[in-house]
């Protein structure tokens, strides 16, 4: 790693203060006086730390956003919705009780993730702005796409862990599984701006493929932090369930993993469903056409084998990875039927 | 190597100098450790008005003693522990967290101390195997690895009773599945888990009894 | 990792074996019979099998679900190597303290455990009562940690050396004792005559030395009658190590997932020195061979020549949560050969592991992985379940 100046940041504000870049700015203006100047936001590092370790990224300072009370809570808000601050770590996500129990399918995504002592440090707000896991993105020696290169090295090589939907120019699979879950429980994130002003995104919204933006994974602005999840008030009859399918169970990457949320009414037939898969596109992907296969209908092996097949439609795998179709089918099915308590 | 190279100060010898960059150190200097405590609020301070990229003094809460260690701020806690502090038990097997040998307490939750700045530890308390037994008395889970031949080449050894160590004080009574998910991090090429989940099983049962 | 050239030919050809049986219709156990001429393996088929349960085995896909269990076996050969540049200096100093020293290494195999053991019983003391120095070059030469010949070559000199310089003591001690060196003996930390009439302990015993130490190197001998074959420093002793694994595994057919949830390996390495080691050394060789059955693959960019996985975050190793049930069974085989008897075990014990797997994986789905590792898109491929089936099969 090269060297850096430290700053601590008390609170908030001084944090924007900082006039913080993105690290996807940061290095795609890399190698350039903007990319040393760069001042970068600190969460748990663990992301941060990688991409220095690798040369990937040389920041002339790191604001730690460590030391600011506010951003490590989980907050019932009035009307029922949670509020996860920025900071929370994936184990407490994984271990909260409210958590648990409204949102599972939030708490098993999170529980899933790294290893123990990875999720003790990790933070939800730097798990959803990680950059991808992708060799060739992580590699000195490829000069990708979205790295600002002309090519993406994946589409002509090592693809068995890339996309098998949305590929524009750029084969990444969004990294966080935490995002699967939030996407479909229709979340949103709170970023605070440079001058304190607060917006709210939907986290769908907020991720971007590489058909809007080949070189950065979210609409972070410059000198914007983000601060907070937002999970709306359970609906009744919700139910949600995560699996997650590693080559290894043991801290691993996911091959394919599915967030599955239900609303069922009392006559037992499924008013909505959120279905989303990750590991299988540049952001998580909502299978709408599971979704609808699922609107209106009684969860049972049936539905739910028709609604995997229907999430899997207009998959375009590449050379590689067109196992990853019938795991995820596997896998959307199994997940409704978790979801619907059937499994 | 990498970094602005290892600070020399009065009063390091060669051997520890040497010692620092065997272990691939990024920058951490020795300053009289366990020297004139420092509060920990007036360390942040420290840390806040840090401007440039030079050393930084701060003090380090390892194995109950407060240790006062000059460190660049890119230096891991890991690299601290090995060099300056001298307290080589703590190793460093892939220095990207992948691993989990570096695993050490903070907060006595386990973490990958290749992973953390040494810088960002603050007044956390950190626990390293050199902190674990009771003067001459092993941790259960230590003399339960040694019974049980849990140890093969070692490097991964202290890391791995770190994890199980943090998992008894969670967990007085695991699981095989329990102790699996516990040390789902840590990589043992030699392969000795079979003894090492019994070794950790035993340990909580001679515990209890 | 370990046995490097072994294990893949061990994969294919044992899925070949297994794959004649079942043209044949034969129990593959009983094709063995009769076609493998080793006592050793036979007997080891015999009762590994009763351990596992083999009479448990089914027809490929008798089970309902998605996840199909199988059972399967594989064998392994390895050379029983020994390295002849192998020596230790043996040392009493007359404190009473003893010293083994030699340049072998111990990488975690427990070789410093072994010489310690070898001495002391050589000379009625405690394990714990040996210094052992290993590890330096000035210390007299020790064969390398390779080839599973590091006890097998180090254990015979060590014997030897410390017999011998007990001999001395003897000559130094036997004024002491009223006795002729040739009737002492020693046992429990004391040096005594052979009717136990009287004694000295080890500490006095060494007080009496002239000169502050004694000391003897060995090297390694030949085996008794010979090797089979010698080169250079490397040589093989006449009966060659191996054993015989069985593997349950269980596989998902939507997903391709293959899990390992037993494995009994029956093993054999001459005269076993330290059964707990061992045990050790053969949990490391069946997860070594698991992990490169499941999951161990090098990916090489085939245009920019990069590796891609340099790392262990994508070069994938099989952790704690794929650690099946192992149970070992040691077939103590006696060979009479060389002062201690000793042979190599970690990589015989490895050898048959991925094979067991691959051939319990096809009596589990009933169509073979013919390539490694045996990944979900190993699996799903040769099952037929990849759309456009464009993945490697």
């Amino acid at each position: 790693m090269k060297g850096f100046a430290w700053t601590s940041a008390p609170d908030l504000a001084a944090a924007l203060r900082a006039g913080s870049a993105t690290v996807a700015a940061t290095m795609a203006a890399a190698p350039g006086p903007a990319a040393a100047n760069a001042v970068i936001l600190k969460a748990g590092g663990i992301d941060l730390l990688d991409l220095m370790k690798e040369g990937l990224l040389a920041p002339q300072r790191i604001v730690n956003l460590r030391g600011i009370p506010e951003l490590g809570r989980i907050a019932e808000e009035p009307g029922g919705a949670l509020r996860i601050g920025a900071m929370v770590t994936l184990a407490q996500l994984a271990g909260d009780p409210l958590i648990r129990a409204r949102y599972g399918a939030l708490a098993q995504a999170a529980g899933g993730s790294a290893s123990p002592q990875i999720r003790h440090v990790a933070t939800l707000g730097g798990n959803l702005l990680q950059r991808p896991r992708c060799w060739y993105f992580r590699s000195i020696h490829h000069d990708c796409a979205r790295k600002g290169g002309r090519q993406c090295f994946a589409f002509m090589g090592e693809n068995q862990y890339h996309a098998i939907f949305g590929q524009y120019g750029c084969a990444i699979v969004h990294p966080s599984t935490a995002a699967t879950a939030l996407v479909a429980f229709d979340a949103s994130v709170e970023l605070v701006g440079a001058r304190g002003a607060r917006r709210t995104v939907a986290l769908e919204n907020f991720l971007l493929g590489p058909e809007v933006d080949l070189q950065r994974e979210n609409a972070l602005a410059p000198g914007e932090i983000l601060t907070a999840v937002l999970l709306p008030a359970p609906k009744p009859g919700v139910r949600s369930f995560h699996l997650r399918q590693g080559e290894l169970d043991s801290f691993d990457w996911p091959i394919a993993d599915v967030a599955v949320v239900l609303e069922l009414g009392r006559d037992g037939a499924c008013r909505r469903a959120g279905v989303v898969l990750g590991a299988a596109a540049p952001v998580p992907y909502r299978a709408r056409g599971a979704e609808s296969a699922l609107a209106g209908q009684r969860i049972a092996e049936g539905t739910a084998r028709s609604a995997a097949i229907a999430a899997l439609a207009g998959a375009t795998p590449l050379a590689k990875n067109a196992y990853k179709v019938p795991v995820f089918e596997a896998l959307v099915r199994r997940a409704i039927l978790g979801a619907a308590g059937q499994a | 190597m990498v970094g602005a190279g290892i600070i020399m100060t009065d009063g390091i010898t060669r051997r520890q100098f040497l010692k620092g960059t065997g272990a691939a150190m990024s920058g951490v200097a020795a300053l009289e450790a366990g020297l004139g405590a420092v509060a920990g609020a007036a360390q942040a301070a420290a840390v806040d008005a840090a401007a440039g990229t030079s050393p930084v003094e701060i003090v380090l809460d390892v194995n109950g003693a407060r240790r006062r260690v000059a460190v660049e701020p890119q230096a891991t806690l890991a690299e601290v522990l090995r060099g300056p502090l001298n307290l080589t038990g703590t190793k460093i097997g892939c220095d990207r967290g992948a691993c989990s040998a570096c695993t050490v307490w903070i907060d006595r939750v386990p973490v990958a101390s290749c992973m953390m700045l040494a810088i960002d530890v603050g007044d956390r308390p950190v626990v390293t195997i050199e902190g674990l037994a009771r003067g001459e008395q092993l941790h259960p889970v230590q003399a339960a690895f040694i019974a049980h031949d849990a140890i093969q080449c070692g490097f991964c050894t202290p890391g791995l009773v770190m994890s199980c160590a943090a998992l008894l004080e969670t967990n007085p009574a695991p699981s095989l599945d329990d102790v699996k998910a516990a040390t789902s991090g840590h990589l043992c090429r030699c392969g000795t888990y079979p003894h090492a989940f019994a070794a950790v099983l035993d340990a909580a049962k001679s515990a209890k009894g | 990792m370990r046995a490097p050239g072994n294990v893949p030919g061990a994969y294919a050809l044992e899925q070949m074996i297994d794959e004649l049986a079942i043209r044949l219709a034969m129990d593959p156990l009983a094709l063995r019979d009769r076609i493998d001429l080793s006592a050793v393996r036979r007997e080891e088929r015999r009762v590994g099998a009763a351990r596992f349960g083999w009479s448990r085995r089914r027809a490929p896909g008798s089970d309902a679900g998605p996840v199909k269990r199988g059972l399967g076996m594989a064998q392994s050969y390895w050379g029983a190597n020994v390295n002849t540049n192998a020596a230790c200096e043996v040392r009493i100093l007359r404190d009473g303290s003893v010293e083994i020293l030699s340049s072998v290494q111990d990488i975690g195999t427990g070789i410093g455990t072994l010489l310690a053991q070898v001495v002391a019983e050589e000379m009625g003391l405690r394990p714990e009562e040996i210094v052992v120095r290993i590890g330096d070059t000035d210390f007299p030469a020790g064969p390398p940690s390779y080839g599973s010949i590091t006890t097998a070559s180090i254990t015979p000199p060590a014997r030897n050396a410390a017999w011998r310089a007990l001999r001395e003591l003897f000559e130094a001690a036997a004024p002491a004792l009223g006795a002729p060196p040739e009737n002492l003996i020693a046992k429990g930390g004391r040096i005594a005559t052979a009717d136990n009439a009287r004694s000295l302990s080890f500490r006095e015993a060494a007080a009496t030395l002239r000169t502050d130490r004694i000391s003897v190197v060995a090297s390694r001998a030949d085996d008794y009658g010979g090797f089979a074959r010698k080169m250079g420093d490397s040589a093989s002793a006449r009966n060659a190590l191996g054993g015989v694994q069985f593997a349950q595994v269980a596989v998902d057919v939507e997903t391709g997932i293959v899990r390992v949830e037993r494995v009994v390996a029956v093993q054999d390495c001459g005269r076993p020195m330290n059964p707990r080691q061992i045990e050790s050394q053969v949990h490391g060789g069946v997860l070594m061979g698991m992990s490169y059955a499941l999951c161990e693959e090098r990916l090489l960019d085939r245009r920019t020549g990069h590796v891609l996985n340099a790392d262990l975050e994508h070069y994938k190793i099989g952790r704690s949560r794929e650690v099946p049930e192992i149970e070992m069974i040691l077939l103590e085989n006696y060979q009479g050969t060389s002062a201690t008897d000793a042979y190599g075990i970690a990589e015989p014990a490895n050898v048959a592991t991925a094979p067991a797997i691959a051939n319990a994986v096809f009596n589990a789905i009933g169509v073979r992985a013919r390539q490694l590792p045996m990944t979900p898109a190993t699996i799903l491929a040769a099952l037929g379940r990849i759309p456009g089936g464009r993945a490697r099969a």
